[in-house]
């Protein structure tokens, strides 16, 4: 992972991803001679979607972020590939529109890259992080309203365009802290001592977009446990990077055993989740017991997987989003699971790597919060799915379909190349 | 700052590691079981086109077969060649309606466990017989049809029971229907006309709720679930009476055969924990006289019975018979049930006398069909 990269692994990353892509239109062609059907255009427009929207990335990593690690873009688009598959088995209408939603998301990605190649990242998060946390908020709050267990916010109703504004209130999170830390390390090292020179500093940008922040996140709390536990959780475990004090990670521990205990009171759809998980297999069918039937699905794959489009993923509730992990289990079987399980940890690895080179301390705190962040949804994703964490309805990015998870996921790539690239340069 | 973050890493590290172990869990040890689970909507998914052991007779007819699709040889349709004689016994096997009867009760003995599961791989390493099993019943084809066809379009039900070991010899319930049609194109359509139908086709009026423990080999089966005047509680009971209240359990699979024709499992009569006296039954069902039954006056010589009319279940008056023959040291208790009040009286003992008829020319038969 040393040295700078050249031009011959930013080939690699291509042919790599030209793999992919293949991957994508190989398994587009086994579900559809699983159905006894032969066409062109599936499998020619998987290929596309994953060699565009990767093609894209690289293209602007070669441009605006030349030196960064190459191990990351190849990774991400294998999963991708795997994910864009499993989409298209389960719903052809659904995979199409997460095809506009991947070439969408690498071309903000790229903007992104495009918008900082200016200036870099700096030392701090600057201006117009408020502005995020604003845009995130006016995400999040009109969908507070909604019905109890899906948070989810339709846009042009029906067909399918989700947005999802939990996702994009933990990538905006993770940014915020990464600031706040960077800019108070002493302040929070210390232990609170300082309260009086943080209350005084940089009262414009910070301290605004953390209320908002909090205000949001207290709605959240109630519509959607995941994301809040995630958001707590990762800011627990940035401040312990941050000052090495380990009792934010008791803090954080206690206060996800509290709510625990606390949230059945406050929520019958988390009570339900609750109920569900300490015994799926006498728990009625029904939405609620998500459980039950992912497991199913995990079994039915066993060693080596019923082969795409050969099993029943459809069987699965949510297979497209919090579930989607369950359908690839199905398909690909245990030797699947493992590899896309390897892939995350190799994604997440490489991300923290990155962290530990960046010079700046809010470049490694953005870095190792983005990799913790990876790491953690995906860890929680998979827990909710084999019943280790209470149903966590949590999408996998990458895997799962939506517009917001591919959104984040796409940045969160372009942030870790670009923190990256500056540490080489 | 490098030293939190590499231990948070190292933790994430394990956390996946705990992720991996948990799905090799489930989805290598635990897998099985999963499949099995009855919840899992896929067992009735991977049952539809599999090859089935088949169903035979005691005197092996063959009562449900698979049959391999002309067009793909690697699927199976099932088949029951006689159709609604046994619907309510042998059942049937539906990929859309589930299971019932036999077909339901020894689903995993019918089953081929060849399939790529972790035990199915491994058995068939080490050189198990994965193939589909057959069972043999304990009704006998020739008193089933009679029984059947005698019992006609009646609302009712006729059971035959050998009183020393509890092997049910014949049970036929009416109104009935065509599992083929289950199987088949149009399923769905037949499937509705028979839920909703007034009638009831689908409930075995010989039974009444006790089918599932009734048919697997080694369930236990009280005298309080078998309803006092449906055909299998008067049969049971009058069976009882007639050796010092020792009760049989009833039984109506005799044996299992593996692919190549070898038997591997035998049932063995068992008495019930329960007993029931010669008083209660005379309280129950009044004295036996010979011959002198109803319509069954010229029955056969040395039988005995009695008729009567009692209210079964939700209060439906239903005329009962009771057939026993011979009078010392019975071979057969046959018991009809025709929900028709007092009128049925006369149905019930001549269908009674039928199939004792068909019983005592069965037997007296040289050899061929004996047991």
């Amino acid at each position: 992972m040393s040295g700078s990269p050249d031009s011959m692994s930013r080939t690699a990353e291509l042919v790599f991803v030209c793999g992919s892509a293949g991957l994508a239109a190989f398994g587009v062609l086994l579900v559809n001679l699983a159905r006894e059907e032969v066409r062109a255009t599936p499998p020619l427009a998987a290929f596309l979607v994953v060699a565009l929207a990767f093609g894209l990335l690289l293209v602007a990593l070669r441009a605006w972020a030349p030196d960064a690690t190459p191990l990351l873009i190849p990774t991400a688009s294998i999963l991708a590939a795997l994910g864009f598959v499993t989409i298209y088995r389960l719903d052809e209408d659904l995979a199409s529109l997460h095809g506009w939603w991947l070439l969408l998301s690498a071309t903000m990605a790229a903007l992104w890259l495009y918008a900082v190649s200016e200036k870099g990242l700096g030392h701090r998060g600057g201006g117009w992080w408020p502005l995020l946390a604003l845009a995130a908020g006016l995400v999040a709050i009109p969908s507070l309203g909604s019905d109890g267990g899906t948070i989810w916010l339709a846009w042009e109703s029906g067909a399918g365009v989700v947005l999802n504004p939990g996702e994009i209130v933990k990538l905006v999170a993770v940014v915020l802290f990464a600031t706040l830390l960077a800019e108070r390390q002493a302040f929070f090292s210390a232990g609170g001592r300082y309260t009086a020179s943080l209350i005084s500093a940089r009262v414009t940008t910070v301290w605004p977009s953390l209320t908002l922040l909090g205000l949001v996140l207290i709605g959240v709390a109630i519509r959607d446990p995941g994301t809040f536990m995630t958001v707590v959780g990762v800011f627990c475990v940035m401040a312990y990077m941050a000052t090495n004090r380990v009792a934010y990670l008791v803090g954080g521990l206690g206060a996800g055993l509290l709510w625990l205990v606390a949230g059945p009171w406050l929520s019958e759809d988390l009570q339900t989740r609750i109920t569900v998980w300490t015994d799926p297999w006498t728990q009625p069918d029904g939405p609620g017991n998500r459980l039950a039937e992912g497991l199913f699905g995990l079994a039915a794959g066993s060693l080596s997987g019923t082969g795409f489009g050969l099993g029943d993923p459809d069987l699965i509730p949510e297979s497209t989003t919090s579930l989607a992990f369950a359908a690839v289990g199905e398909e690909l079987g245990l030797a699947g699971t493992v590899v896309v399980l390897a892939a995350y940890a190799l994604m997440v690895v490489t991300g923290f790597g990155i962290a530990l080179r960046a010079r700046e301390v809010f470049q490694k705190l953005l870095a190792g919060g983005l990799s913790l962040l990876l790491g953690a949804q995906t860890a929680m994703s998979v827990a909710g799915v084999v019943g280790l964490l209470p149903g966590t309805a949590m999408p996998i990015p990458f895997l799962s379909y939506g517009l917001s998870l591919t959104m984040v996921g796409f940045i969160l790539l372009a942030v870790l190349a670009r923190v990256s690239h500056e540490e080489r340069v | 700052m490098n030293g939190p973050v590499r231990r948070v890493v190292l933790v994430l590290g394990i956390v996946f590691l705990i992720l991996v172990v948990d799905l090799t869990y489930w989805q290598a040890i635990a897998a099985d079981r999963l499949r099995e689970n009855p919840r899992n909507p896929r067992v009735e998914l991977t049952r539809s086109g599999q090859e089935r052991g088949q169903i035979v007779s005691a005197d092996a007819v063959v009562l449900a077969r698979s049959v391999p699709d002309t067009f793909d040889p690697g699927v199976y349709r099932r088949e029951y060649p006689y159709g609604s004689v046994y619907a309510h016994v042998v059942g049937f096997s539906s990929a859309l309606f589930g299971d019932r009867g036999v077909e339901a009760a020894h689903a995993s003995l019918l089953r081929s466990r060849r399939d790529l599961t972790t035990s199915g791989i491994l058995n068939a390493l080490l050189g198990d017989d994965l193939r589909p099993r057959s069972i043999q019943l304990t009704l006998y084809h020739e008193l089933q049809v009679k029984a059947a066809r005698a019992l006609g379009d009646r609302r009712g039900a006729v059971v035959a029971l050998d009183p020393a070991t509890g092997q049910v010899l014949a049970m036929a319930s009416s109104p009935s229907f065509n599992p083929n049609a289950l199987v088949g194109t149009n399923a769905a359509v037949v499937w509705d006309a028979l839920t909703e139908s007034p009638d009831g086709p689908l409930d075995n009026r010989a039974i009444a709720g006790s089918l599932p423990r009734l048919l697997t080999s080694g369930g236990t089966i009280t005298l309080d679930e078998m309803d006092p005047h449906s055909a299998l509680g008067i049969a049971t009971r009058v069976a009882a009476a007639g050796q010092d209240g020792l009760m049989m359990r009833p039984y109506v699979t005799a044996r299992v055969f593996d692919a190549d024709s070898n038997q591997v499992e035998q049932t063995d009569p068992e008495p019930m924990t329960d007993t029931f006296s010669y008083e209660a039954a005379l309280s129950l069902y009044g004295e036996s006289r010979p011959l002198a039954v109803g319509d069954a006056r010229d029955g056969p010589v040395d039988t005995v019975g009695n008729s009567g009319v009692a209210e079964i279940g939700a209060g439906e008056p239903a005329a009962w018979f009771f057939g026993v023959w011979p009078a010392t040291r019975p071979t057969i208790v046959v018991a009809v049930v025709v929900y028709a009040g007092e009128p049925g009286r006369a149905a019930a003992a001549s269908i009674g006398r039928t199939v004792l008829e068909a019983w005592i020319d069965m037997i007296s038969r040289p050899l061929t069909n004996k047991r």
